[in-house]
């Protein structure tokens, strides 16, 4: 069998998952990305003390309440494997994060991905988050996105400041909400999809993010 | 006939689970925009295709070109007689085999016919199997000929296909019959040798005239009709490689006696190669090490040449690399990496140039295997015939 990301052969471990298991992962490349311990409880951004970093105060101050689960930290290997997975479009690799992801389900849970606009949906062939939530649990595609611009070239300030581009068609009332997405660089996304959700009536809302980009790294978010 | 390109037009990428751009069955389901699809994991370098995506041939060759041909040197007496050969096999547009052994001037030999077939507006392709194989090529080419040279390997221009163009095989996958005439280099070594599909992609961009050049063909090559050539261009036997029982004793015995040499030990995994470095380094011996993870390979080559130290290599330099006097040894020769045929091409970096066409080359075994046996019976062969 070969590693699913490095493609070198490797020896499978004997468990009964060998029996159904298609995708195997070899141990260095299995600790390449580097998870988030402790730091803010909100959104995962690491500091020393555990407290809720001022990026998230300022979310608060604005009234917008969302627990946002980070797993990874966008580091170097995180930028290398998110460009795999959603550039080059090698969509398999997200077998190698499955099983963390699978170990988030909790029964009655709707996951919500965070949608594309529809053109960049044709372009990209898929929407990265879709695939990831369905790795957790059963989906439900409840938002919908207008046509804006990419959020790539912008910075922290003026991302904050871009109007809601999220609606939600169909009234929400009963059940939990997890809303899940790919990278949490400023956040605004993942709050600005949580306000249009409440809005249509969801009363408990939270996010399942797969990595979250460090502050001080000299990684570009994208 | 052309390259193939993703287009609204054309026949599906991906038909009954198999890629039909580079003939893999690596592929995987997903969730498309449009619901479930699949895409091929093999050649997602060449940019992804999908089973909702279609390929379309286009024409991306250049308008036919005449070439002036200035040979680097006089070919010898049985480097014409291949390359008269070689020309009889072009008219009769027939397949064929050379099999000349480490060190012959395969590469000039192959330039009269060149020559002929650009001449006659038609298209050549080399196919090499490394990289850096490829870069050698490209240089002695240019020097010959008038023609540019179409680079088609990583990092060179991909847009059009001049008249003579240079390639690795794996960025020939979207090529279809494109050129008249096909000269496979070392058509055993490892991309070819292990991948059927690749073999079936050469195939393919051919258009059925192909020349397989190697001094150890594979059975299944050894079909074609066959021009041997059997002897060096210095006219000097190959050095036959002797067994010695290895123990590291011995092993230092080999680099003490040659140590105003280059040598180069090669091994057969990467982590014996920290292993016998660190043996070396605990006896005094100096060495670097080359894998195919090595970035420097070439900074290597001229360290190993102008200091006269040691290497230790995996099996990425058995072909294609020359070093002046270089004294061969090889580290656990019965370990299964070793084949026949690579041993016999690791006995061939010995002795390759005119002024040292000697070189001394060891097997330390651990166990005796037929491989070894095998390699210096073939060698014997070579130099008795």
């Amino acid at each position: 069998m070969n590693c699913l990301l490095c493609h070198q052969p490797m020896t499978v471990p004997w468990t009964p998952a060998t029996l159904w298991r298609r995708d195997w992962v070899c141990p260095s490349c299995e600790d390449r990305l580097t998870p988030l311990h402790g730091g803010c409880p909100r959104c995962g951004q690491p500091n020393e003390t555990g407290e809720t970093c001022p990026d998230c105060i300022r979310w608060l101050a604005l009234g917008l309440d969302l627990t946002v689960h980070c797993l990874y930290a966008y580091d170097e290997a995180g930028v290398e494997w998110l460009h795999r997975f959603k550039f080059s479009g090698d969509v398999a690799i997200a077998a190698s994060v499955a099983p963390v992801l699978r170990k988030l389900r909790e029964p009655g849970v709707t996951y919500v991905p965070v949608p594309l606009s529809d053109e960049r949906l044709r372009l990209r062939r898929f929407n990265q988050a879709e695939l990831l939530a369905r790795k957790i649990g059963p989906t439900r595609q409840l938002i919908e996105k207008n046509e804006v611009s990419s959020q790539r070239e912008l910075g922290k300030e003026e991302r904050r400041h871009r109007t809601n581009p999220f609606t939600v068609p169909t009234s929400v009332k009963y059940g939990k909400i997890i809303l899940v997405d790919d990278v949490y660089t400023t956040g605004t996304t993942l709050h600005q999809a949580a306000f249009s959700l409440r809005q249509a009536g969801a009363t408990e809302v939270s996010a399942i993010c797969l990595f979250r980009a460090l502050n001080k790294s000299k990684t570009r978010p994208i | 006939m052309g390259e193939l390109i993703v287009a609204s037009n054309g026949t599906r990428a991906i038909r009954f689970g198999i890629c039909q751009r580079c003939l893999s069955t690596n592929v995987r389901t997903f969730t498309c925009h449009h619901g479930s699809c699949a895409y091929c994991r093999n050649c997602l370098y060449l940019g992804r295709v999908c089973r909702c995506d279609f390929l379309e041939e286009r024409d991306i060759t250049t308008p036919p070109e005449t070439t002036e041909l200035t040979m680097p040197f006089e070919l010898a007496l049985a480097q014409t007689r291949v390359a008269n050969q070689l020309l009889a096999w072009w008219d009769d547009r027939k397949t064929g085999l050379v099999h000349a052994v480490c060190g012959a001037g395969k590469t000039e030999m192959t330039f009269p016919v060149i020559e002929r077939v650009v001449n006659e507006g038609k298209r050549v392709l080399i196919v090499s199997p490394r990289k850096d194989v490829a870069l050698e090529w490209v240089e002695r080419l240019e020097r010959a000929f008038t023609v540019p040279v179409t680079r088609r390997y990583g990092g060179g221009e991909k847009a059009s296909i001049g008249m003579i163009t240079v390639a690795t095989a794996p960025l020939l996958l979207n090529l279809r019959h494109v050129f008249d005439y096909v000269l496979v280099d070392e058509s055993d070594a490892f991309p070819f040798a292990f991948d059927v599909t690749l073999w079936r992609t050469i195939l393919r961009v051919g258009k059925g005239v192909f020349v397989f050049i190697t001094a150890t063909p594979t059975v299944w090559q050894q079909m074609v009709s066959t021009v041997h050539l059997s002897r060096r261009y210095h006219g000097f036997d190959l050095p036959v490689p002797t067994l010695v029982k290895q123990t590291d004793e011995r092993l230092f015995d080999f680099c003490r006696r040659h140590a105003s040499k280059p040598r180069l030990l090669f091994v057969p995994t990467k982590p014996d190669l920290e292993r016998y470095q660190k043996t070396l380094e605990d006896a005094g011996f100096t060495c670097r090490m080359v894998s195919a993870e090595t970035e420097e390979r070439t900074d290597a080559l001229h360290w190993l040449q102008e200091t006269k130290g040691i290497v230790l290599a995996t099996s990425i330099w058995e072909r294609g690399m020359t070093v002046r006097d270089v004294q061969v040894g090889v580290v656990e020769s019965e370990h299964r990496l070793f084949s026949t045929r690579g041993l016999i091409q690791m006995a061939g970096r010995a002795g390759r140039k005119p002024d040292a066409p000697t070189g001394e080359v060891c097997f330390f075994y651990g166990e005796r295997t037929f491989r070894q046996d095998l390699a210096i019976r073939a060698i014997q062969k070579a130099n008795r015939r």
